[in-house]
C-alpha cells in the first residue's frame, strides 16, 4: 500500500473522484437529450485548443477550454438549425478538430510527445496548481447541473413544451453545451481526450438499467463515475504501468456488464407490469372461445399478431383471439 | 376578452405555405375544436399560436397580448403530442409533471409546498397519483397522455392547447380523457383541441375549426350538433373492433354477420 502515500498518487486519486462525479452529471443531460456522443467530438475539437496552448506556450488547459467551448456551441448552433446536413457538418468539425491538432502540435518542437499526456491523459503528472483548477471547474458544473435540474430536465426532456413554460430554453440549450465542454477539458487529464466521453456516458447508461427517476439516475451515475475513477487510479497504481484512463474506463463498462442483468430483469418486469385486460367489457364481442383451450398463444405460435388497443389480439382461423383470465375472447 | 386571437395570419417553410390568411378567435370558457386531416396544417397552427413557429405574415395575440411581448406562460397549458415526450434517460411521472410548474417557478428556488400540492392535485385529477414514481415511460399510451395532461395542469393555467390528445389512445382512455376536460371547463377553461374526430368530446365542443391546406374552411357549431349527425360516433366501438387492415387470414366484418 506504500504507493497511497506518495503525493502525486495522492494528487490523482484526489483528482479522479473530483471528474468521476462532474462527468456523469453533464453526462446525463447529454443522454437525455441523445447526443451521447457529443463530449467524443468535443473532444476531439479540443485538441486544437490543447496544441495551440503548446505552439504558443500558453496554458493548454486554457486555450483548450476556449477552443471546446466555442466547439460546443457551435455543435449545439447545428442542432438547433436541426437541417439534415447537420450530420455530415459535424463529422467536418470533429475530424477537422483532431486533424488541425496533429498538424498545429507536429510544429510545437515537442508537441506531438506533449499531445499523447492529453489524448490519452496524465493523471499520475498533475500538479497542486493543476488539482485546485481542477477542483474549481467541476464544482461549478456540479452546482449549475444540480441546482438548475429542473430547468435544464424540462429542456433535455421536451424541448417544445419547455418553450411553452417560458424559460429561455436556447439559453439553457447553451449552458449544457459550455458544461460540457469545461468537463471535457477537466477530465482531459484524468482519462484523456479521447476517452472522455465514456466517463461522461458509461455511468449513466449504467445507472439507468436500475433507476426510476432523473435525479436518482443523476446521483448513481455520480456514485458510479467517482467510485470507478478512484479505484481505476488506485488499481493502475497497484499494477503498476497501467494507463489510468484506460482503467478507469474498463471499471466504468465492467460495472455497465454486472448491472445488465438487473436491467433485463427489470425491463421484463416492467413489461408484465403493463396494462393487459380490456378496460372496456365489450359485451357484443364478448364470446368466450374454448375451442383451443390446448393451444397458448404467444410471440411464437405462428398466429399473426395485431396491436388492438392495450393488448394484442392473435389472428386464429378467421378471428381474433385475446387473452384474457386464461381463456381466449373472439374480438 | 380574446384568449386567442390569430389576424390573417400565414407561415411559409422554405418557400411552401403551410398557413394562408388564417383568423381564429377563441373566447374565455369557450371549447374549440380544431379539425384537419394530417398534413392540414392543424398542429403547425397550434405551434404558431404557442410561438413554437413564428407567424411568417399576421399577428398571433394570447390574452390581448401580441405573442412577443407575452411572458404570462403560467396561464397557458400545452399538452403536446405524446411521440414529443421520448427521452434518453428514464423519469418518474412525477418529474414530468413537476416540469409544468416551470412557468411559475423562479430560477433556483424550491419547488415550495404549493408547487408540491399543485403536482399532487394533478397527479390525483388524471388518477395517476399510486403511478407517481414509476417510470413514464412504463405508462400505457392513454396513460402517458393523462400524465401530459397533468403537466399542463399544474401550472394552474387558464388556457388548455391540446394537439391530438386521442391519438393512439384506445376507446376507454378517450372517455376519460373528455370527462377530465368537462370537469376543467366546469372550471372555467378556455381549450383549443386538435382532433381527428370529435369522438368523446364532442358533447364538449362549443365551436369546430375545420382546416383544409393551410386555410381554415369552415368555422362554426360542430357538425353534430347542427344536424344530428351523432349516430357516426355511436358505432365508434363497433367500429374500432374491425381490424385495421384487411388481412388475408380475416374475413371482412359483413361475411362474419356482424359478429366482429
Amino acid at each position: 500500500m506504500s504507493a497511497f502515500t506518495l503525493p502525486f498518487v495522492q494528487l490523482a486519486l484526489a483528482a479522479a473522484l473530483i471528474t468521476g462525479i462532474a462527468a456523469p452529471t453533464v453526462g446525463t443531460y447529454l443522454v437525455q437529450r441523445r447526443m451521447s456522443l457529443m463530449g467524443d467530438g468535443i473532444g476531439h475539437i479540443a485538441v486544437t485548443g490543447v496544441a495551440l496552448g503548446l505552439l504558443t506556450g500558453q496554458s493548454p488547459t486554457l486555450i483548450a477550454i476556449i477552443v471546446a467551448v466555442v466547439g460546443a456551441l457551435t455543435i449545439e448552433i447545428i442542432r438547433v438549425a436541426g437541417k439534415a446536413s447537420g450530420d455530415v457538418a459535424l463529422a467536418l468539425l470533429f475530424y477537422g478538430g483532431i486533424a488541425a491538432g496533429l498538424v498545429v502540435a507536429s510544429r510545437a518542437g515537442n508537441g506531438t510527445a506533449s499531445l499523447q499526456r492529453y489524448l490519452f491523459g496524465s493523471i499520475l503528472t498533475l500538479t497542486l496548481t493543476d488539482l485546485v483548477v481542477t477542483a474549481v471547474l467541476a464544482a461549478v458544473v456540479i452546482a449549475v447541473s444540480v441546482l438548475l435540474l429542473p430547468q435544464l430536465f424540462a429542456v433535455s426532456h421536451d424541448e417544445d413544451y419547455a418553450r411553452t413554460t417560458g424559460i429561455p430554453v436556447r439559453l439553457y440549450g447553451a449552458l449544457i453545451a459550455v458544461m460540457a465542454a469545461i468537463t471535457v477539458t477537466v477530465a482531459m487529464r484524468t482519462v484523456g481526450l479521447l476517452l472522455v466521453s465514456a466517463l461522461m456516458v458509461i455511468p449513466v447508461a449504467t445507472a439507468q438499467q436500475f433507476t426510476k427517476g432523473f435525479r436518482t439516475t443523476m446521483l448513481t451515475g455520480m456514485a458510479i463515475g467517482a467510485a470507478a475513477a478512484v479505484s481505476g487510479v488506485a488499481l493502475s497504481a497497484l499494477i503498476g504501468d497501467v494507463p489510468p484512463g484506460a482503467m478507469i474506463v474498463l471499471l466504468c463498462l465492467a460495472a455497465f456488464v454486472a448491472a445488465t442483468p438487473v436491467g433485463v430483469v427489470r425491463a421484463r418486469r416492467a413489461r408484465a407490469r403493463l396494462p393487459f385486460q380490456p378496460l372496456i367489457e365489450p359485451v357484443e364481442h364478448h364470446d368466450h372461445s374454448n375451442d383451443h383451450a390446448d393451444h397458448v398463444h404467444g410471440e411464437t405460435c405462428g398466429h399473426l399478431a395485431v396491436a388492438h388497443g392495450d393488448h394484442i389480439d392473435y389472428v386464429h382461423d378467421g378471428h381474433r383471439h385475446a387473452v384474457h383470465e386464461g381463456h381466449y375472447d373472439e374480438h | 376578452m380574446n384568449i386567442i386571437e390569430v389576424r390573417d395570419a400565414g407561415l411559409v417553410a422554405s418557400g411552401r405555405p403551410l398557413l394562408q390568411r388564417v383568423n381564429l378567435r377563441v373566447d374565455r370558457g369557450e371549447v374549440v375544436a380544431l379539425l384537419g386531416e394530417n398534413g392540414s396544417g392543424k398542429s403547425t397552427l397550434v405551434k404558431m399560436i404557442l410561438g413554437l413557429r413564428a407567424a411568417t405574415s399576421g399577428e398571433v395575440r394570447l390574452f390581448d397580448t401580441p405573442l412577443g411581448q407575452f411572458h404570462q406562460w403560467h396561464r397557458v397549458g400545452y399538452v403536446p403530442q405524446r411521440s414529443a415526450a421520448a427521452s434518453g434517460v428514464p423519469a418518474t411521472v412525477w418529474e414530468v409533471v413537476a416540469s409544468g410548474r416551470l412557468s411559475r417557478r423562479r430560477i433556483f428556488a424550491p419547488l415550495g409546498s404549493r408547487g408540491r400540492s399543485a403536482i399532487s392535485g394533478s397527479l390525483k385529477s388524471v388518477d395517476l397519483t399510486e403511478r407517481a414514481h414509476d417510470p413514464f415511460d412504463t405508462l400505457s399510451g392513454g396513460q402517458q397522455q393523462r400524465a401530459l395532461i397533468a403537466r399542463a395542469l399544474a401550472a394552474e393555467p387558464e388556457l388548455f392547447v391540446l394537439d391530438e390528445p386521442n391519438a393512439g389512445v384506445d376507446t376507454a382512455n378517450q372517455e376519460a380523457l373528455a370527462s377530465t376536460l368537462e370537469v376543467l371547463v366546469s372550471l372555467g377553461a378556455t381549450v383549443l383541441v386538435v382532433l381527428h374526430e370529435l369522438g368523446p368530446m364532442a358533447p364538449l365542443v362549443d365551436r369546430t375549426v375545420v382546416i383544409h391546406d393551410g386555410k381554415i374552411t369552415q368555422d362554426g357549431v360542430p357538425l353534430a350538433h347542427s344536424h344530428g349527425a351523432h349516430h357516426h360516433h355511436a358505432q365508434a366501438d363497433l367500429v374500432s373492433h374491425v381490424p385495421p387492415l384487411s388481412a388475408p387470414l380475416d374475413r371482412s366484418p359483413l361475411e362474419r354477420g356482424g359478429t366482429t
